[in-house]
């Protein structure tokens, strides 16, 4: 990913008044969704970060997976986003989240088909056709499989291959769904060609249940987490990291003490 | 039947399932219910705080689970409160609750709203005046702009002619009572050619003489156009 390197940090608003004050991560992901519509005042403070730091657009309704024809005049605000503060690279979940038109604004697992996969290579095509960039796609964390024709790597590797669209390993989703479906999860990231690797995510789950993890991002990452992104950054994934945190939000000096353990990983393993 | 179908189907019925009320659901079902409806509720409920407590919680929460197995639509869910405020209005009876409704959420609206700055040097009766999208003005029957007793609303029927806006300097959402004058120039900017014109029907409304009437309103619209309020 050009000019994106080493670790990287989740934006939220509540960070922008303290980003001066301390030392700053390499770089940031924003959900643009969150950011499209900011008022005026916070639109400066924005336009300085985007000016100081490399930035990556992490967008949430896409719906790559649902069947009701692409937003078209979303994506155009989108790149027009995208264009006005020069950010250049845009991800997104292999999910839907949005059915008949009817959104629902949550992450729902896909049916793992090979006609799935058609349907997403086209609609990766459409989209990276109207936003003139490149799609990322993350593997997302589900608790019920809808329909399953294919193990979820294959699914995987082949909207990759039919697609052209790289991949956004989030290391802490295959960490819940290798828990919650008795998957291992290193051999899962085995199956995953690293080249196809843009970015890598990171982030903290709720112990829900003695036998059900959720992926909730709002809580520091777990031991367990950082074991398995240590393990995969081994495995010749050398690709930026990103900590990534939703809920809970702390202040801004407290995340950069978690996010110096990300930075110190991807420095040992560079 | 094609098979892109087949997928739409089984997507189909899951989210019936999840934003339905199917009895006997799987724990997996139940937790993607729980993690739709927390992310409806958080929205809803911070947007219209003030508004919840004249809903029993059991009330509330039926509205909120009938709109949540009718969905969004906007792909940005800061838009959902209005989608909720429409579905919850067709049924309302309340007026006063209704008018809160539009209160709470044209609050949130403002300050989404991309502001727009005239291209004009100064405000003159000779040119066009818009209001900015960071501007709303509505003639309400209840004063829930005060929110000094909302229990009492239902008993505080008047006229009340609101302006709201996102102050330009802060951002913050001002709102401010207009005289039902200045609410009429206002309100049909966009039916007259220029300003003055709007002034003049206006003037002529009220039974009010149209020069007169300029001198005297005339600095309280340059307040409004140095604002960016008017453009």
């Amino acid at each position: 990913m050009q000019g994106i390197k080493g670790a990287g940090l989740g934006l939220r608003s509540s960070f922008m008044d303290a980003i001066d004050q301390h030392e700053a991560p390499e770089w940031f992901e924003i959900v643009p969704e969150n950011w499209v519509h900011m008022p005026p005042g916070m639109e400066q403070r924005f336009a300085a970060v985007a000016e100081r730091f490399p930035l990556v657009c992490h967008g949430l309704s896409l719906s790559i997976g649902g069947n009701a024809p692409l937003n078209i005049p979303f994506l155009k605000e989108l790149k027009s986003f995208m264009d006005r503060y020069g950010i250049e690279h845009y991800s997104e979940h292999l999910s839907f989240c949005s059915i008949d038109n009817k959104q629902l604004y949550e992450l729902l697992p896909l049916p793992m088909t090979e006609t799935m996969v058609n349907h997403i290579a086209e609609r990766v095509a459409r989209t990276q056709d109207i936003l003139k960039r490149p799609l990322i796609l993350e593997n997302a964390s589900y608790y019920y499989v809808p329909y399953q024709e294919m193990e979820e790597t294959e699914f995987i590797n082949a909207v990759l291959d039919r697609s052209g669209a790289t991949l956004l390993l989030d290391v802490n989703n295959v960490y819940v769904n290798s828990f919650n479906h008795g998957f291992d999860p290193k051999a899962f990231i085995q199956a995953i060609d690293p080249k196809k690797v843009a970015y890598m995510h990171v982030a903290g789950h709720l112990e829900y249940a003695p036998d059900l993890l959720i992926d909730t991002h709002g809580t520091d990452v777990k031991d367990s987490v950082w074991e398995l992104l240590d393990w995969t950054l081994s495995q010749g994934f050398n690709q930026p990291v990103l900590l990534e945190r939703d809920n809970n939000i702390p202040p801004y000096a407290t995340m950069l003490e978690e996010y110096t353990k990300v930075k110190e990983l991807c420095q040992r393993h560079a | 039947m094609p098979k892109l179908s087949l997928d739409t189907e089984v997507q189909r019925r899951f989210v019936e399932n999840i934003t339905g009320d199917t009895p006997n659901l799987s724990r997996a079902l139940k937790v993607y219910g729980m993690l739709v409806g927390y992310r409806f509720e958080e929205v809803i409920d911070n947007a219209f705080a003030r508004l919840k407590p004249f809903y029993s919680e059991a009330a509330w929460q039926t509205l909120v689970q009938h709109f949540i197995a009718r969905g969004g639509r906007a792909p940005y869910i800061w838009q959902v409160p209005d989608e909720f405020r429409r579905m919850v209005k067709k049924e309302e009876k309340r007026p006063w609750v209704n008018e809160l409704f539009w209160y709470e959420w044209i609050e949130i609206a403002l300050h989404k709203a991309r502001a727009k700055r005239s291209k004009k040097r100064a405000l003159s009766f000779d040119k066009t005046a818009r209001l900015s999208p960071t501007v709303r003005i509505k003639h309400l029957h209840y004063p829930v702009h005060r929110r000094d007793d909302d229990s009492a609303l239902e008993e505080a029927k008047g006229d009340f002619y609101l302006m709201l806006y996102r102050n330009p300097e802060d951002d913050e959402i001002m709102v401010t009572e207009l005289t039902p004058f200045m609410y009429r120039v206002l309100k049909r900017l966009s039916n007259h050619p220029t300003l003055g014109d709007s002034v003049d029907e206006a003037a002529r409304h009220f039974g009010e003489k149209p020069k007169e009437v300029r001198e005297v309103i005339f600095p309280a619209l340059a307040e409004m156009f140095k604002l960016h309020l008017l453009i």
